[in-house]
């Protein structure tokens, strides 16, 4: 039996894959649900998607595990549950809390293209910077040992403490918090150290400088891969100038200089970063704040690809959203294989997505 | 462009976004209420009728009164909020509670918060013209404004003269404090050169992106070289816990940064009519002397003075700009 479509108005995207989603697990009724966050990454032809736990109270990891592993099959996208390897200034106990993450597949056991192969067998999502450098090697060797990729924030939590924007021109004359550039340079600098001492495997997640994207491209250390969140690559700080105390354009970190956004772009088309969702949905009481209570994020799951085809073109977007982040998650020697129903046609309705509606209402 | 007597802006939010002919403006209004506040009867009929909302968010002495009294001098009613004891400190936002305020009808919304940002907040919520009296780090523009009608006054210049070859600077934490952020936009507006001076850790990354003033982390080369300075405007310095971090001691920082008397002597022996002041409230000893403070130099009582004048020139222009108008007369 021949089945005709008409698909003169949807796009057929390759089956993107994202490392920088994450949710609230226990959530409070408005905020989101992991099958929302399904249903936007299959709005915008996220085939896969890495999903930490983020937010108040504190996570519950094993049950965040377990409520993903049972959605498996279910929204036909991959939803891989990172486990927060720390927990009140230690190491967690991951070895209870990942179990269930290894059968967390769509069709688990019987297909191996869905199943993280032994390469990578977990993903660890630190929530928060981790600036003790003995804690982080903590977490890189048992990483290292239990075949897991840490996927980490990039800069430094002491000196991002409290910021919404870079320290410079626009902090200083809006009267908001900054952060120094040099708070990536020094959390990745960092992570870099430990990465070679250990061996461990890092994506170091939400790059927002050009030295912080120079760095991550200068180590030439294979196991160590960075990302730049959409929004970091769609506006930059001059976006709070023209949005004035417009809390929706709080990222976290946050948006970057006009210079910084236009290395981030080159760094993406060079292949020395790969692009991530940032997703991170923030309910509306906790948006409607003065900028130095909100909280910072927004939703973008359904319109990171839609968005970004423009600016980095179809094959930058298939390797720095699709086959890059495939292959930090071991996915290199079995490459993910679409089946008839993974062709997700690109139907993003933007009226959800904060990304989309902060890049449309931003002037001219 | 300003339009003959009223301002380009709907709100003074800050300084930005002012034109110079709106600053002169504000200025030449506040002029004319001087005068009124030297009269017996020291009160005009302008806003009679009108209801000024005054929600302070933080604490605050002189500008609440100041502004109080500007309202009560032009005949308008008065609603007070303050944020202790109120629904605020049960944990209501501050959209909520601008809501519930805008409910009762303001025609002019008069904000000091804590936040930067909040009276752009407030807008989303509220119709009334609203007049920012200090956001966060921000800006506190009316303090800016008298700040530089206490100066025309003291060197018996007429608003559009402006303060070309002045020179005024700028001591204390920058980084801050909303009113060196005000200063730095109105006293170049109004042709002063403008220096500011501070420890490294309180002087906020990118100023001379920003702002046409000269930077200086040793306030003694800021006060020294060059043009003899015709006024310091030394700033408060917070003496809470989070402060600590950018500073050591009050001892140190008076060493260091105060204006003490020996320095002030140093001040003096370059230009004998250099004025001090201080937007209050002083930390005596720490960023000033007393000697200082309370020397026939210091102009830090006619600021307070020049304030209510100030504020009455700015509810009365916000009022006049204001879509439901008023009755205008008085002046």
């Amino acid at each position: 039996m021949t089945t005709t479509t008409t698909a003169s108005a949807l796009t057929t995207v390759p089956g993107y894959c994202d490392l920088g989603a994450s949710i609230r697990f226990p959530r409070a009724p408005d905020e989101e649900s992991i099958h929302d966050l399904v249903r936007a990454a299959r709005k915008g032809g996220v085939a896969t998607v890495v999903v930490g736990v983020s937010g108040q109270p504190p996570v519950d990891n094993a049950r965040f595990q377990a409520a993903c592993a049972a959605l498996q099959g279910k929204g036909g996208v991959r939803v891989i549950p990172a486990v927060c390897p720390v927990q009140g200034g230690g190491l967690a106990d991951v070895a209870s809390i990942e179990r269930p993450a290894a059968w967390a597949s769509d069709d688990a056991p019987s297909s191996s293209s869905w199943l993280i192969p032994d390469e990578v067998r977990f993903v660890y999502k630190l929530p928060a910077p981790v600036d003790d450098a003995v804690l982080l090697r903590r977490v890189a060797e048992t990483a290292r040992a239990r075949h897991a990729l840490v996927i980490t924030p990039s800069v430094d939590g002491a000196l991002a403490a409290g910021a919404v924007a870079v320290e410079g021109a626009v902090a200083t004359r809006l009267g908001l918090p900054g952060m120094p550039e040099v708070a990536e340079v020094i959390a990745i600098t960092r992570i870099l150290a430990v990465a070679k001492l250990t061996g461990a495997r890092f994506h170091i997640a939400g790059v927002f400088t050009a030295e912080g994207a120079a760095l991550i491209g200068a180590s030439g250390n294979e196991r160590v891969s960075g990302s730049v969140f959409a929004s970091h690559l769609l506006l930059d700080e001059t976006a709070l100038l023209a949005r004035r105390y417009d809390t929706r354009y709080l990222r976290q970190p946050p948006l970057p200089t006009s210079s910084s956004r236009q290395a981030l772009i080159a760094a993406v088309k060079a292949g020395t970063l790969l692009v991530s969702s940032g997703h991170a949905h923030v309910p509306r009481r906790e948006r409607d704040l003065e900028p130095i209570r909100a909280t910072p994020g927004g939703t973008s799951l359904s319109s990171t690809a839609r968005l970004l085809r423009p600016l980095l073109g179809d094959d930058v977007l298939a390797r720095a959203f699709g086959a890059g982040p495939a292959r930090c998650l071991g996915d290199a020697k079995t490459p993910r294989r679409a089946r008839p129903d993974d062709a997700h046609p690109n139907v993003t309705d933007d009226n959800d997505d904060d990304l989309a509606r902060c890049v449309q209402e931003l002037p001219r | 462009m300003t339009t003959r007597g009223v301002l380009s802006v709907p709100h003074l939010m800050g300084i930005e976004g002012l034109t110079r002919d709106d600053a002169t403006l504000l200025l030449d209004t506040a002029r004319s209420f001087i005068e009124v506040n030297t009269r017996q009867l020291k009160k005009v009929p302008a806003l009679r009728g009108r209801l000024v909302a005054l929600m302070f968010f933080e604490n605050s002495t002189r500008t609440r009164l100041s502004f109080e009294l500007a309202a009560k001098r032009l005949s308008a009613d008065t609603l007070s909020f303050s944020s202790s004891g109120s629904s605020v400190s049960k944990g209501e936002t501050l959209l909520d509670t601008g809501a519930n305020i805008e409910a009762m009808k303001p025609d002019l919304v008069v904000v000091r918060h804590e936040a930067s940002g909040a009276p752009w907040m407030l807008e989303r919520v509220m119709s009334g013209a609203i007049a920012n009296a200090g956001d966060g780090n921000h800006e506190h523009p009316t303090q800016a404004l008298l700040d530089a009608m206490t100066l025309l006054h003291r060197w018996q210049r007429l608003p559009k003269d402006g303060l070309a070859g002045k020179t005024v600077c700028i001591v204390g934490d920058i980084s801050r404090s909303r009113v060196a952020r005000s200063n730095m936009l109105l006293l170049p507006m109004l042709g002063a050169k403008v220096r500011v001076a501070g420890p490294a850790t309180m002087l906020p990354a990118g100023l001379t992106d920003v702002y046409d003033v000269d930077v200086f982390d040793d306030v003694d080369e800021a006060l020294f070289s060059g043009t003899p300075v015709d006024a310091v405007m030394m700033l408060r310095i917070q003496k809470e816990r989070a402060a600590r971090a950018v500073m050591g001691s009050d001892d140190d920082y008076a060493v260091g940064y105060g204006l003490t008397k020996d320095r002030f002597a140093r001040v003096l022996g370059r230009n004998g009519d250099a004025l001090v002041m201080h937007p209050g409230p002083m930390n005596r000893g720490v960023e000033i002397d007393a000697e200082v403070a309370d020397s026939s130099h210091s102009v830090i009582l006619e600021q307070t003075e020049t304030g209510v004048a100030v504020r009455m020139a700015v509810l009365y222009l916000l009022a006049l700009g204001h879509s439901r108008g008023v009755d205008g007369g008085g002046q």
